[in-house]
C-alpha cells in the first residue's frame, strides 16, 4: 500500500501534532502483510518533533528491523532522510533506556519480595 | 509613574553587546512597572541581537502594564517609548526596513524589508511552525535576497525551525511568565552570512532542567544536561512519552559543519557549539532570566557538506 505524506501532514513535516497524524496512519497498517510505501513527494521542510512523534514513536512497539522491513520510504529529500536516521537512532536509545529502567525496577521489587 | 531613561550605545553582535543587553534586561525586568524612554542619540549600530532584545523588553514591560505600549510620538503613562527623533537616519531606516518600528508605532510604515535586515518578528501567543517555515523560505531566504542551493535552503530552514520550536517550548512551559518569543535576523551581504537571534522570557533552560530533574545540579551541569542529545525537559505540551532532545545537537552539528557560530545564553550560562553534537559551557557575568539563541550561518554552499554532518550516523533508510 502507498501512503502519501503530503496528504496526511501537508507540505511541512515539522510539528509533533502532524507527526502524530502520520503515526496513526502507519500504526493502523504496519501489522498487515503488505509493505507500506511512504511517499514524501511535495514535503519540503522537516523538523525533529515531527519524526519523533511519528516514526520514532513507532519504535516503542516494534523493533527497528521490522520498521525498515515494513516501510519503504520514497522521495524523501536528503535533509529529511538524514534527520529521519538521527531520529531513529535516538529513539532506539530512548526506548532501550526506558526498558533498562523498567527492568531495574522489576529486579528491585523482586529483591524486596 | 516612574520614568526611566535608557541612553542606548551602539550594540553589536559580540561579547560586549550581549553583556550590555543582559544588564539592560536585568535592570528593566527587576521592576518593569515603569515608563522607559529609549534614546538613540549615542547609537550608531544596532545588530539583530539588540533589535530582538529591545522588542522583547518592550513586550515584557507591556505584559506588566496596562496596554499603553510605546506609541510613536505619544507619551503614554507607562510602557516603552522608542524615541524615533533621536535616531540617526541609518538606524531609523534599518528599524523601518526590518519591520521593528511598525510594531511600536501608529504610523504606517511602507512594506516589508528591502534592506539587509531580514526581519523582526514576535510571537505572543500561539506559534504556527508552518507559518514560520513559509516566512523563512518565502520572505527571508528568497532568491532576490540570497542565492542558496535548494538543499542548503532546506537545511537552513529546518534548523531554524528547530530553534523556534525549542524557544517556544521554553517560553510556553513557564506559566508564570508571559509567552514572549521574539526573533530578528540580519543578512550580511559582503560576508554572505545570515545572523539570527531568537529569545524568550521564560524561566530559562537551567531552571527548566532543575525543575525537571527534581534534584540538585549546578548550573553548568544543568546546561550541559539540556544540550546533550536525547535529553529533554519535555517543554512541548504533548503528554505521551516519545523520544525527544535532538534540537540542540542538530544545531551544534549544523553550525560546525557550516563553519558558522551558535551561542545559547540562558540563566547564568553560555554554551557555544563546538561540533560532534557538543557544546562548551561557561558562566556569564550577567545572568539572563530567559533564553537567547544566536546563530550565524554561512550562505556559501562551500561551507556545507551533507556527508560530514552524518559521518557518524547509522543509515536506517
Amino acid at each position: 500500500m502507498k501512503l502519501i505524506a503530503k496528504e496526511i501532514v501537508g507540505e511541512h513535516a515539522i510539528s509533533m501534532q502532524s507527526g502524530h497524524f502520520l503515526y496513526n496512519a502507519l500504526k493502523d497498517n504496519i501489522n498487515n502483510d503488505e509493505i507500506i510505501e511512504l511517499d514524501f513527494t511535495g514535503v519540503k521542510f522537516f523538523a525533529s518533533p515531527f519524526f519523533n512523534a511519528s516514526i520514532g514513536y513507532l519504535l516503542k512497539d516494534i523493533p527497528v528491523e521490522k520498521l525498515t522491513e515494513k516501510i519503504k520510504i520514497t522521495n524523501l529529500s536528503e535533509v529529511g532522510r538524514r534527520l529521519l536516521n538521527l531520529v531513529i537512532a535516538n529513539a532506539i536509545n530512548f526506548y532501550k533506556n526506558k526498558n533498562d529502567e523498567s527492568m531495574k525496577i522489576i529486579s528491585k521489587n523482586a529483591d524486596e519480595i | 509613574m516612574q520614568r526611566y531613561l535608557v541612553e542606548l550605545p551602539s550594540i553589536r553582535d559580540d561579547d560586549n553587546g550581549f553583556l550590555y543587553l543582559f544588564k539592560l534586561a536585568n535592570e528593566i525586568c527587576s521592576n518593569p512597572v515603569r515608563h522607559f524612554d529609549f534614546n538613540f542619540k549615542n547609537c550608531s549600530v544596532l545588530d539583530q541581537n539588540a533589535v530582538a532584545m529591545l522588542g522583547g523588553l518592550a513586550r515584557y514591560v507591556d505584559s506588566y502594564n496596562t496596554g499603553n505600549l510605546g506609541l510613536f510620538g505619544i507619551a503614554s503613562k507607562c510602557g516603552v517609548m522608542f524615541q524615533v527623533d533621536t535616531m540617526s537616519q541609518l538606524i531609523r531606516e534599518q528599524l523601518i526596513e526590518n519591520n521593528f518600528l511598525s510594531h511600536f508605532s501608529r504610523e504606517s510604515f511602507p512594506g516589508y524589508p528591502k534592506g539587509d535586515y531580514i526581519g523582526y518578528r514576535q510571537h505572543l501567543d500561539f506559534l504556527d511552525p508552518s507559518e514560520i517555515a513559509l516566512h523563512l523560505s518565502e520572505q527571508w531566504l528568497t532568491d532576490e535576497k540570497i542565492k542558496l542551493s535548494e538543499e542548503l535552503k532546506q537545511a537552513i530552514v529546518s534548523r531554524i525551525i528547530e530553534i523556534f520550536m525549542n524557544a517556544y517550548g521554553h517560553s510556553f512551559k513557564d506559566q508564570n511568565s508571559p509567552i514572549i518569543l521574539i526573533s530578528c535576523g540580519q543578512y550580511l551581504r559582503k560576508e554572505k552570512k545570515i545572523k539570527l537571534t531568537v529569545l524568550d522570557f521564560g524561566c530559562g533552560i537551567i531552571e527548566n532542567v532543575k525543575s525537571h530533574l527534581n534534584n540538585y545540579i549546578d548550573d553548568n551541569e544543568a546546561m550541559k544536561w539540556a544540550l546533550k542529545t536525547g535529553n529533554s525537559t519535555k517543554t512541548d505540551s504533548i503528554e505521551i512519552d516519545i523520544p525527544r532532545g535532538l534540537g540542540f545537537g542538530l544545531l551544534s552539528e549544523f553550525a560546525t559543519v557550516n563553519k558558522g557560530e551558535l551561542r545559547v545564553f540562558s540563566n547564568s550560562c553560555e554554551a557555544r557549539a563546538i561540533g560532534n553534537n557538543s557544546y562548551s559551557v561557561s558562566s556569564i557575568k550577567t545572568p539572563f532570566k530567559g533564553t537567547l539563541v544566536n546563530i550565524s550561518i554561512n550562505c556559501d554552499g562551500r561551507y556545507y557538506s551533507f556527508v560530514s554532518e552524518t559521518a557518524n550516523g547509522k543509515q536506517y533508510f
